[in-house]
């Protein structure tokens, strides 16, 4: 009986007291990181901290599933410090750091292979090694072209997921793990994401705008929603599909606004190199604040909306070329990053098609309601994105429509109404009156669409119903309407614009032409 | 009935798998382009050990796509070492010669008055043969110009060569689902 509790005693003992750690395995891991600015590398290199890596200390003389000692993680500085339970003489031990971070509980990253694999970087052997001998391997450093680019990777996701967590409170959880795919040996021409995976250029290892890109894709993803159809696209398209154009324009903005939020250099430009051992190899310099770059009108470009998006939140203290002004085109927001995300986690994700129009009209949600009216039309005005009422309305009825006579050159136009003045816009049609003699003939047009703008023309009889002569698209692939009609007796008549139907917008501006020769 | 030369096929499905590989990525959210991009990715390295005291040189197969937004005419692609001098290769510079383009289909590009032509929103292939010199790990640029908009337009892309070495900077265990690489220790 005696010996039973003597056995539950120490069996007990055991379980409660942690066992003592026989010896101490630490170092530290940097990696070099290749400076760039908007000409592409600058040829200088800077050294930065592995954090938050797993660290697995290792017998590598064993089989793999058997090789496991301990595990620890490297701090904030890249030093780890692990202790390992272990009484046993070994041939060898070593200490590998993985791109992975499961031994943080809040963080959920990896980098892998494109198979899969998570990369290790390997510290040397410690050959003959007793159990109670300490092991510094020292500091150790990731050299590029040789495994910082996966080390960068890693570094820019978790700045990423504290980027996050001040937006939120916390990290992305363990349901929002995001995967890097890159590969150290080529095959890869392109970065793209889908889901929680991000699968980086071979050449971006070093592309941290692009890296920061993807992962706003991955963010938004998993936060927001995105209805980008995807594929190939250009900055100086000035056409592109809304959803796209919106959504590579979160992107970019998004990732350019963690290095805003870190104060880093050059947090203003977008920068994919061509990934050259060499120095330069800038192949896209886009400059969030600058107006004359890729200028496009209308929110089909992912341009002008990341402008508009990145002003709302640019301020003198922005650390980019021109420090202490806040930028192109002047505004008087200077709002936190705080604003911008609420809209995107919150009315964005209720969209059915997320677009440039989303994000405005999710401003102005009374859920979100985030004002600034003004600053707001100011800043997207300059882009001339117009969510907001034409001087015509309100004339979306006969009984409101606007008094037209031919010959009075353009009428700028927007399809927007805000039937309660909270400055968030629903489907609009625009009426015009005009007065006609017998035999009198006309030409009415909508030219200069902007915004993914689909116009459809009717003219309506006296009754203001009857439908006496429409024109959807003006010919093949061209959105535009036009009506060449002629009155058969004297009398009041109208014109009614509305979009037409289909499409991923209801808004959209246009100019309108009346003549009569 | 048609009869297609077996080089006519191989090289339609040469220009078929390369399109597919290089578009791998479509529908996915990708990366923005500028107005002329290109895209490169080795095929393959053929080495040869040398002889009669001649050192190591490799020929490097190259796959290339060139996208660009709008019509551009007057292609040219030129190799460049990193630090942008001209690829030599026994103290000259390489000759490309001339080039067997083809669209995503693998329908044949013939040059025009305007040289080669990329539709707007388009993309064309070809397949470069890339010798290079010595046993090392060969850093190459290809560079593209065209004229697009009366304007010269360019771009370009980077890749590693490995000649006569291993690209061994991760070595993938299957066994423990590591790609092992190994670090600088300062002494």
């Amino acid at each position: 009986m005696r010996t039973i509790r003597l056995t539950v005693a120490v069996a007990l003992l055991a379980v409660a007291v942690p066992a003592r750690a026989n010896w101490v395995a630490s170092g530290q891991l940097l990696y070099e990181h290749r400076e760039w600015d908007q000409f592409g590398f600058t040829g200088a290199i800077t050294i930065k901290p592995v954090r938050y890596a797993d660290v697995e200390v290792i017998d590598p003389t064993k089989p793999s599933n058997k090789q496991n000692l301990a595990w620890g993680k490297t701090d904030a500085n890249g030093n780890f410090s692990v202790s390992v339970v272990d009484s046993t003489t070994r041939s060898k031990v070593r200490a590998r750091i993985l791109s992975q971070s499961t031994q943080t509980s809040d963080l959920f990253v990896k980098v892998v292979t494109p198979s899969g694999s998570i990369y290790a970087a390997n510290t040397s052997d410690y050959n003959n090694h007793g159990p109670n001998v300490n092991v510094n391997w020292g500091t150790m450093t990731a050299i590029a072209f040789g495994g910082a680019e996966v080390c960068n990777i890693f570094d820019l996701a978790v700045y990423g997921a504290d980027h996050i967590k001040m937006l939120t409170g916390a990290r992305p959880n363990s349901s929002k793990l995001v995967t890097f795919k890159f590969s150290l040996t080529g095959g890869i021409t392109v970065a793209s994401t889908s889901g929680n995976t991000v699968t980086l250029r071979d050449t971006a290892g070093f592309d941290d705008t692009v890296i920061l890109h993807e992962w706003s894709h991955y963010v938004m993803n998993s936060y927001s929603k995105s209805s980008n159809p995807g594929g190939t696209h250009f900055l100086s398209d000035c056409n592109e599909d809304p959803r796209l154009a919106f959504d590579e324009a979160r992107a970019s903005f998004f990732g350019c606004s963690v290095r805003r939020a870190n104060g880093w250099p050059n947090a203003n430009t977008y920068v994919r190199t061509s990934g050259t051992s060499g120095t330069g190899g800038a192949l896209n310099t886009y400059n969030l604040e600058d107006a004359e770059q890729y200028a496009c009108t209308g929110d089909t470009s992912e341009v002008a909306n990341s402008r508009a998006m990145w002003d709302v939140g640019d301020s003198a203290a922005t650390n980019d070329a021109t420090p202490g002004v806040d930028d192109t085109p002047p505004d008087t927001l200077s709002l936190p990053d705080l604003e911008n995300w609420q809209v995107f986690a919150g009315p964005v994700k209720l969209a059915t098609y997320v677009t440039g129009e989303s994000f405005w009209n999710g401003w102005f949600d009374p859920t979100i309601a985030n004002g600034n009216f003004p600053a707001m039309k100011d800043i997207w005005n300059s882009f001339t994105i117009e969510f907001w009422h034409d001087a015509s309305e309100p004339n979306n009825t006969t009984a409101t429509a606007t008094p037209l006579a031919p010959g009075g050159g353009l009428l700028h136009l927007s399809y927007f109404y805000d039937s309660n003045g909270d400055n968030k816009g629903e489907v609009d049609t625009d009426l015009f009156s005009f007065t006609a003699a017998a035999g009198q003939a006309f030409t009415v047009e909508t030219l200069n669409l902007l915004s993914a703008n689909d116009t459809n023309l009717e003219i309506l009889a006296s009754n203001g119903t009857t439908v006496l002569a429409s024109n959807n698209d003006r010919a093949a692939g061209d959105k535009s309407s036009r009506i060449v009609w002629t009155a058969s007796s004297a009398g009041t008549y109208y014109i009614r614009s509305k979009r037409a139907s289909g499409g991923y917008t209801i808004h959209g501006s246009y100019d309108l032409q009346f003549t009569s020769p | 009935m048609t009869t297609i030369g077996f080089g006519r096929v191989a090289r339609r499905v040469f220009y078929l798998i390369a399109a597919c590989s290089l578009t791998a990525s479509a529908g996915f959210a990708t990366e923005p382009k500028s107005d002329l991009a290109l895209e490169l990715r080795l095929v393959d390295t053929v080495v040869n050990q040398g002889a009669l005291g001649r050192g190591v040189t490799g020929m490097a197969k190259i796959e290339i796509a060139l996208d660009s937004l709008r019509d551009a005419h007057d292609v040219v692609l030129e190799l460049r070492a990193p630090d942008g001098r001209p690829l030599q290769f026994r103290s000259r510079p390489v000759s490309m010669g001339p080039l067997a383009w083809s669209d995503p289909r693998g329908a044949r590009i013939a040059p025009g008055s305007r040289g080669i032509l990329i539709p707007a929103r388009g993309r064309i292939l070809t397949r470069l043969d890339v010798p290079l010199e010595g046993a090392a790990i060969h850093g190459l640029v290809v560079k593209a110009k065209a004229v697009s908009a009366a304007e010269e337009v360019e771009t370009e892309a980077f890749v590693l060569v490995p000649v006569g070495v291993p690209m061994a900077v991760a070595v993938e265990d299957p066994e423990s689902g590591l790609a092992n690489f190994t670090v600088k220790e300062a002494n």
